[in-house]
């Protein structure tokens, strides 16, 4: 590892990355005048993005030389508890690119998209935008926990307020609201999970970690720390049971979906693992259970994919299951494989959400039963969710292939791991083929869905963008890939290709039951229908909310204000009570007092003679 | 002579009232009370301007340090007092001013004497010369039913307790053959009689009745609602100061070989006295009441310096009965502001006094904090003080205790300064006229008890020099 | 120059102007009280820098020899950083009751008194005239509650009900009168205690902190002293269960005194508990530091989840603050450096986010008329700029990153962990989540939702005055987040200064 400092220019480059966007953030947040220009605020936004995009590409041709920048950050004890700093290495280094990128295009693609709404609200989303793209950049670049946990939140409270774009609809609130919740929930792990790290190796840094693993694994508890860490990595990146927030996201405008869910939010998860995935090294069973957490969430997912009737939240479960198999490929082992699918998925994803999005923009509504026949229409949008869903299938050479096939290779091991992976190679291609068909082929079944208009190019330009990448960057990848990574053992798996026969399959299937020709809406049976659409986890979340924690709540309240302060009001009453009865000594007859004074005379003697020493 | 100086003065000036008042025409009778009120100033000028300490008589009569403390609590109230009452006494009864004056100055006199008295005789004699001008001043308006209701009970229990104290001092007289403290001292000292035991309780019972101690406090309220505020005043502090100083001089000095038995004595009613005293403050709502309950429970704080049996604790009595004086004085001036203008005591008649008249409602909060015990003011001090000598003789659950009550006590005070401030003005209240003589006490004894509050340095020296002299 | 002397009785001569003032126009008192309060929030810069540039300030005079009394002022990091604190606190405080109207002149009277016994108590050396202070500190609130504050009658209800249909519970006299005297009531308790330590020696006795530091108390006597210092002190810093006068106080409270009760006394408390409680009687200390750590945890925990069943904003906060004194409690009780540094500056960053909430809960009703959460919705549209503060004051209370409120939950988190109790830990990071919720949900339901502006006419965003201290407090909040050190490292050397007296070993 790089301990000299690095080479000035390469620091400041790397510095620009994340503090370009965040310049442009507090220039339109706090300059209201041009806060309220929309267009000067995308203008700003998207030349910040586009200059971190140059300098994340300068940067990729220097991987070789990695660096470790260090600032103090807490004086604590006299010494440095922790720091902030720049890790640029090989992990890093792709990812800076690819959420440069996907970030730049949606950013584009949302000033057509938002091209109706006022001034102020785009002002906002652009301040939010730039803001998401520097806590995703410092995110990837953060070289200790405390800093990635850091970032972590504020790439949390970004998608917060994306997703609250449209504040004034009711459903919008509580998606941003329910989405903070649950990913804080799981940060909650990551949270005690830096504690941990703290007393294990008295050092958040990943290197110093890292050393301390290598000179000398943990005599015991080495399990703890990963396993926390995924409680933090569930929450943000979906996996099951912690996946309920996602699908409730697509209340936010479909670029952002494309952005949480192809690039940054999501990606922020597998991307701590995939950074700490030398702590899974010494605790087998937790890479274990990741690995069965993550192949369950991509059937289940799937499965669910398969139901909906919302094109996004089919594109949302989609994203939930293919999460799920970079999940389960970094928990058997392969974290370049996982890593790889990430970035793809990347690409390709986003590719998904902007063509969804602008049939949606065409149409007006998310519902594939209003859509139909868009192909017609606008044939350019279309391709792109053709080769977006080709891509997701895996169908080669397109770059889910590469990936995917990788992800299979490395589940070769786990034969239950296999099958759900297997499984999801299967059910991906169906589902994806489903809401292709529906939405682009066969008659249109509403009159929106009549004569669409193909977007402008200022929406179809970063789509043409996206989908090249989609094509080109697992191939390219592949290549690439062994700097990328140490153990990148590149190979094709027999698997690999039994599962392209699936993913045809796949394909096969959605043209038979939602083709043209039938156009059927649900092909599923009854049973499953029911079963998947029935949200049981969310409404365990819900109980938990309204019947366990806030009743307890008030139940405290009132133990509060009845109970506790009740006694102290008791106190002012018994007092009263007792000025109360002491007046009625006070006769006012003056043979009373007489009295008083003798009896208290006789006390007084009566003490001095017999009491007394 | 010199140690004799002012007393003397004192009863010359009576005489001079006295004379003065004969030959005076009966409409500028006014002038008696400035007169006397002048020349009480002039006195107590002077106990700071010539060192006058001596003995005469040969002990009889002693003028130490303490004693001249309490000359100067006893002067200081007379003059207040006196520059209280002039408005109130012109106009309740214009033509008798001047006994007014005259009575009270003969009282002042026999406390004075009290405080230098160290024989028992002495003790007696000047005991009475206090305590009679006092029943008659507290029926001095005649015309008022409630004041000779008032009066009556006072001086019914007040000869009792006198009965008992004389019976008492002559006990011990017959135990031990001698009237001169010092030399009872001597002889009481390994003496087990219990006829000395009785005087000295006996004593004891008379001498709390003159402070009201609790269970000896009865007539307190009463005395105080009925007679007029001006003279409430004045005997809520000098004659607790007497009987203190009485206290002070046989069972700290004269007693003290019995110390162990009446100490117990005194501490089981030091702590009736103030739980007694702070409870029945609560309920209280004509403010003389509140004030009379408030002062037993003042009475209690004292006690503790008593108690002490130290030096420590006999200083921060004194320095007690100091910020007392002025703090208590003040209160009842505005009261009598209030009573003269509204002719009620109620608490109800204070109403929203804070948008009447700003600096009377000001001067009030002053002196009620003082009372509590709040910071800056001199009752502040006075009762850490007390807490700080109870501490060093031991007391510690007693100083928990007194602070506790104390809390109590802000109670009640605020209560009086909640309608002050906080409530509005019922229609028909207006502005409280305040007269020049009553504004003139109002601001010496503001401004004094907030001296003492922020510079308490000089008082608490002199005190505790004072009780060094007296008890080491 | 006698610059703490400045700094704590600039307010008070403030004060006094305003009395004498003969011209009494609205804008002289208001440049008055602020001038003054600037003069302070400057100074206490300047003792902050003494602090760092290694003289920190100190004056010395003796006031009553006789019983060991003297007026001794000084500044070390921890009392410097609350100085700026309450510098800062008092700016905005009297820029946030601008618009007062009603016997304008006695409230700025009152607030700049108060202050001056809030600054006196964090820099005086001397154990009595730091209970003198104190009380200053304490008692204004019952006049600034009970003639500006503001009724919510609550029916009683419960077991209790007898006890409580007495008073009028809610009302703001009621309100005023309990706070005064649960805290007299706490401060009889400290007095015993100081009395217990100033006494210790033979003959005259000692109040100077210092010295004091220097005695060593039988270790019996401290275990009876500590708690009398503990609870006395912590009824201020709303120790459960003698924290009730806390919702009610500061829900009745006005604006201004809710910012400076809520922002900065509470903080004395907190301040007494470990200043003087934890480093004169270490013993004492250690022996009830489970007590201690145990309550404050329940503090925690039990302040958050009364805050969620909270209806009334004011209630809310007040109750969050409940929650976050507890924090700070915790962080005293894990007795190491994290944890310690953890409380200070938790009393920091609290300070800064409640002072914000508070003003703008002030702003919020004093439009709407109303506290009542759920009657409200879709303010966002109306109070755009005061949206955008809530949620960023929100945002430091559930402890986000970036926030000044993460660094001090992280410290104490850490200390906690690392203590003999790590499950001190649990309590304390469940109260931040739930803080996460109710302060969320909240926000949404006032600031977000379809808008019920035709309920609320009078509704609008913050302007000109009322900008200053939501700006200032804001900008502080994310200034102290981004760069904690500014404020932890004074903190921090002086928690090294004092923690080895309770414990030998210094952290790793």
């Amino acid at each position: 590892m790089a301990e000299a400092p690095p080479p000035m220019n390469l620091q400041q480059l790397a510095l620009a990355i994340p503090l370009l966007p965040l310049a442009a953030a507090a220039l339109i947040g706090l300059v209201r005048p041009i806060g309220r220009r929309g267009g000067l605020a995308a203008v700003i936004s998207i030349a910040a993005a586009a200059a971190s995009l140059g300098c994340a590409l300068a940067l990729l041709s220097r991987t070789a030389e990695h660096f470790v920048l260090r600032v103090p950050w807490l004086p604590v004890g006299g010494r440095t508890l922790a720091e902030v700093g720049l890790r640029f290495d090989g992990i890093s280094a792709p990812m800076l690119v690819v959420v440069g990128t996907v970030a730049l295009m949606v950013q584009i693609y949302s000033v057509g998209y938002l091209s109706d709404e006022g001034a102020g609200p785009r002002g906002r989303y652009f301040t939010w935008q730039s803001l998401f793209l520097f806590a995703m950049q410092g995110f990837v670049l953060s070289p200790n926990l405390l800093q990635l946990f850091c970032f972590y939140e504020l790439i949390g409270l970004c998608s917060y307020l994306l997703i609250g774009y449209y504040w004034e609809r009711t459903s919008a609130g509580r998606a941003a609201t329910k989405a903070f919740w649950i990913t804080k929930l799981g940060d909650i792990g990551f949270l005690v999970g830096l504690l941990v790290a703290w007393t294990q190796y008295k050092s958040f840094d990943l290197e110093t970690i890292q050393h301390a693993l290598e000179r000398g694994p943990l005599q015991s508890g080495a399990w703890i720390l990963p396993a926390l860490l995924f409680c933090g990595v569930a929450s943000k990146s979906a996996q099951f049971p912690l996946h309920v927030w996602l699908p409730d996201a697509m209340e936010g405008p479909t670029p952002v979906s494309a952005l949480l869910h192809a690039a940054t939010m999501v990606a922020a998860g597998v991307y701590l693992l995939v950074s700490t995935s030398f702590l899974l090294a010494g605790a087998p069973e937790v890479s274990t259970v990741i690995m069965y957490v993550g192949a369950f969430t991509a059937v289940f997912a799937a499965i669910q994919g398969a139901v909906q009737h919302d094109i996004k939240r089919v594109l949302a479960y989609s994203t939930c299951s293919q999460l799920g198999l970079m999940v389960a490929a970094i928990g058997a082992g392969s974290v370049m494989a996982g890593y790889f699918h990430l970035v793809t998925h990347a690409f390709f994803k986003a590719l998904l959400f902007l063509a969804a999005g602008s049939a949606i923009h065409a149409v007006h509504t998310n519902d594939l039963r209003q859509m139909g026949g868009l192909g017609r229409g606008m044939r350019w949008t279309g391709l792109f969710f053709g080769v977006g869903m080709l891509a997701l299938a895996g169908i080669p050479p397109l770059s889910g292939f590469f990936s995917k096939e990788l992800i299979l290779g490395a589940l070769e091991e786990h034969p239950v791991a296999l099958a759900l992976g297997l499984a999801t190679t299967l059910m991906t291609p169906y589902y994806m083929g489903r809401a292709f068909l529906l939405a682009f082929t066969g008659k249109p079944r509403s009159q929106s869905a009549e004569h669409p208009h193909e977007s402008g190019w200022l929406m179809r330009g970063p789509m043409l963008v996206l989908c090249l990448l989609a094509i080109v960057s697992g191939g390219f990848l592949w290549s690439f890939g062994r700097t990328i990574h140490e153990e990148a053992e590149l190979h094709v798996s027999p698997v690999g290709f039994f599962g392209v026969g699936l993913a045809l399959l796949g394909l096969g299937l959605a043209w038979m039951l939602h083709g043209p020709r039938k156009a059927t809406i649900d092909a599923l049976p009854k049973a499953v229908l029911e079963a998947a659409r029935s949200s049981l986890v969310d409404n365990l979340y819900v109980f938990g909310w309204k019947h366990v924690l806030y009743v307890v709540a008030v139940v405290t309240a009132f133990f509060d204000r009845y109970i506790v302060d009740g006694l102290m009001n008791l106190l002012g009453w018994a007092g009263d009570k007792a000025g109360g009865a002491l007046r009625r000594v006070q006769t006012g007859l003056a043979p009373d007092y007489v009295l008083a004074l003798f009896l208290g005379l006789l006390a007084l003697v009566a003490w001095g003679v017999w009491g007394g020493s | 002579m010199e140690p004799l100086l002012i007393d003397l003065s004192l009863a010359a000036l009576a005489l001079l009232v006295f004379t003065a008042d004969l030959l005076m025409p009966s409409e500028e009778k006014r002038g008696l009370g400035h007169l006397a009120c002048a020349g009480l100033v002039v006195i107590l000028a002077t106990t700071f301007a010539v060192d006058l300490r001596g003995e005469a008589f040969g002990g009889v009569f002693v003028l130490d340090p303490l004693a001249l403390w309490f000359k100067r609590i006893f002067l200081g109230a007379g003059a207040l007092a006196l520059l209280v009452a002039v408005d109130s006494s012109e106009k309740h009864f214009p033509r008798r001013q001047g006994e007014y004056c005259l009575l009270l100055l003969c009282s002042l006199l026999g406390m004075s004497l009290l405080a230098s008295a160290r024989e028992l005789l002495l003790i007696v004699v000047s005991f009475e010369l206090m305590s009679l001008p006092l029943y008659s001043l507290a029926a001095f308006t005649k015309s008022d039913k409630r004041a000779i209701e008032g009066a009556l009970k006072f001086y019914l229990v007040g000869a009792t307790s006198l009965a008992i104290t004389l019976y008492g001092l002559s006990l011990v007289y017959g135990a031990t053959g001698t009237t001169m403290l010092p030399e009872i001292a001597h002889r009481a000292g390994g003496m087990h009689s219990p006829l000395l035991v009785l005087g000295i309780f006996a004593t004891l019972a008379g001498l709390l009745f003159k402070i009201g101690a609790v269970p000896f406090h009865m007539w307190v309220p009463d005395a105080y609602e009925g007679s007029a505020a001006p003279f409430v005043g004045f005997l809520a502090v000098a004659p607790k100061a007497a009987g203190f100083a009485v206290l002070l001089r046989l069972y700290l000095e004269a007693f003290l070989p019995l110390g162990g038995r009446t100490q117990p004595a005194l501490l089981v009613l030091c702590v009736l006295t103030l739980v007694v005293g702070n409870v029945m403050a609560l309920k209280q709502t004509n403010v003389k009441r509140l004030l009379a309950y408030s002062g037993i429970a003042q009475v209690g704080y004292m006690m503790i310096g008593l108690v002490t049996q130290s030096s420590d604790g006999v200083a921060m009595l004194l320095f007690y009965l100091a910020a007392y004086l002025f703090t208590n004085i003040g209160a009842f001036a505005v009261v009598t502001a209030v009573n003269a203008s509204t002719g009620s005591d109620d608490i109800s008649a204070y109403r929203g006094l804070a948008r009447r008249s700003p600096a009377l409602a000001l001067a009030m909060l002053i002196f009620l904090l003082s009372l509590g015990g709040i910071p800056f003011v001199a009752g502040f001090w006075a009762k850490m003080g007390i807490f700080m000598a109870a501490w060093h003789a031991g007391y510690y659950w007693l100083v928990l205790l007194g602070a506790g009550l104390a809390v109590v006590g802000v109670y009640y005070y605020l209560r009086l300064a909640r309608s002050i401030y906080l409530d509005d003005p019922a229609e028909g209240q207006g502005k409280v006229a305040v007269g020049a003589p009553l504004r003139l006490a109002l601001i010496v004894s503001g401004a004094a008890v907030v001296l003492l509050g922020v510079f308490p340095r000089a008082f608490f020296d002199t005190a505790i020099e004072a009780a060094k002299s007296f008890l080491r | 120059m006698p610059i703490l002397s400045i700094i704590v009785f600039t307010p008070l001569l403030a004060a006094l102007v305003l009395m004498v003032l003969p011209e009494r126009s609205r804008i002289s008192i208001r440049v008055t009280s602020i001038a003054a309060a600037t003069v302070s929030l400057v100074l206490s810069i300047v003792a902050l820098k003494h602090f760092l540039d290694g003289d920190p300030l100190r004056e010395t005079l003796p006031l009553i020899p006789k019983l060991g009394i003297s007026y001794s002022l000084y500044s070390d990091g921890w009392s410097s950083v609350l100085l700026l604190l309450t510098g800062i606190i008092l700016f905005a405080g009297c820029w946030a009751s601008w618009t007062v109207e009603k016997r304008d002149r006695e409230f700025y009277v009152l607030l700049l008194v108060l202050s001056t016994g809030v600054f006196g108590v964090f820099v005086c050396l001397d154990l009595f005239l730091l209970f003198l202070f104190y009380e200053i500190a304490v008692l204004p609130m019952y006049l600034l509650i009970g003639i500006w504050g503001s009724s919510k009658r609550i029916p009683p209800k419960g077991p209790l009900a007898f006890a409580m249909a007495k008073f009028d519970v809610g009302g703001r006299e009621y309100a005023a009168m309990k706070l005064t005297l649960m805290l007299l009531g706490g401060s009889a308790l400290i007095l015993v205690g100081i009395l217990a330590m100033a006494n210790q020696g033979a003959g005259t006795p000692e109040f100077n902190m210092e010295a004091l530091a220097r005695v060593h108390f039988s270790h019996s006597m401290q275990l009876w002293a500590f708690p009398l210092l503990w609870i006395g002190f912590g009824s201020l810093a709303g120790v459960w269960p003698f924290h009730t006068w806390s919702p009610d106080g500061h829900a009745s409270a006005p604006t201004a005194v809710s910012m400076l009760h809520a922002g900065v006394l509470m903080k004395l408390g907190a301040f007494g508990v470990i200043r003087i409680g934890m480093v004169l009687l270490p013993e004492g200390a250690q022996a009830w530091a489970p007590w201690v750590g145990g309550i404050a945890a329940l503090n925690v925990i039990y302040g958050a989840l009364s805050a969620m069943a909270q209806t009334d904003l004011k209630y809310v906060i007040a109750y969050s603050s409940v929650s976050h004194m507890g924090v700070v409690l915790l962080g005293a009780a894990t007795m190491n450096v994290n944890g310690w540094n953890g409380a200070v500056f938790q009393m920091f960053a609290h300070g800064i986010m409640t002072g914000m909430f508070f003003a703008l809960v002030g702003l919020v009703y004093e439009r709407a008329h109303s506290r009542d959460i759920p009657s409200m919705g879709g303010f966002g549209r109306a109070m755009p700029g005061v949206a955008v503060c809530f949620t960023l004051a929100g945002l430091s209370s559930l402890g986000l990153p970036g926030t000044a409120g993460f660094v001090s939950e992280f410290l104490v988190f850490l200390g906690a962990w690392e203590s003999n109790h790590a499950a001190w830990m649990v309590p304390a990071v469940l109260g931040a989540f739930f803080t996460a919720v109710y302060v969320l949900r909240a926000t949404r339901q006032i600031f977000w939702g379809p808008s019920k502006l035709q309920n609320f006419p009078h509704l609008s965003d913050a302007r000109g005055t009322e900008w200053v201290a939501l700006l200032l407090l804001g900008a502080m909040i994310v200034l102290f987040g981004v760069w904690p050190a500014l404020a932890l490292h004074p903190i921090d050397t002086t928690t090294m200064n004092f923690l080895p007296r309770l414990t030998g070993l210094l952290p790793h």
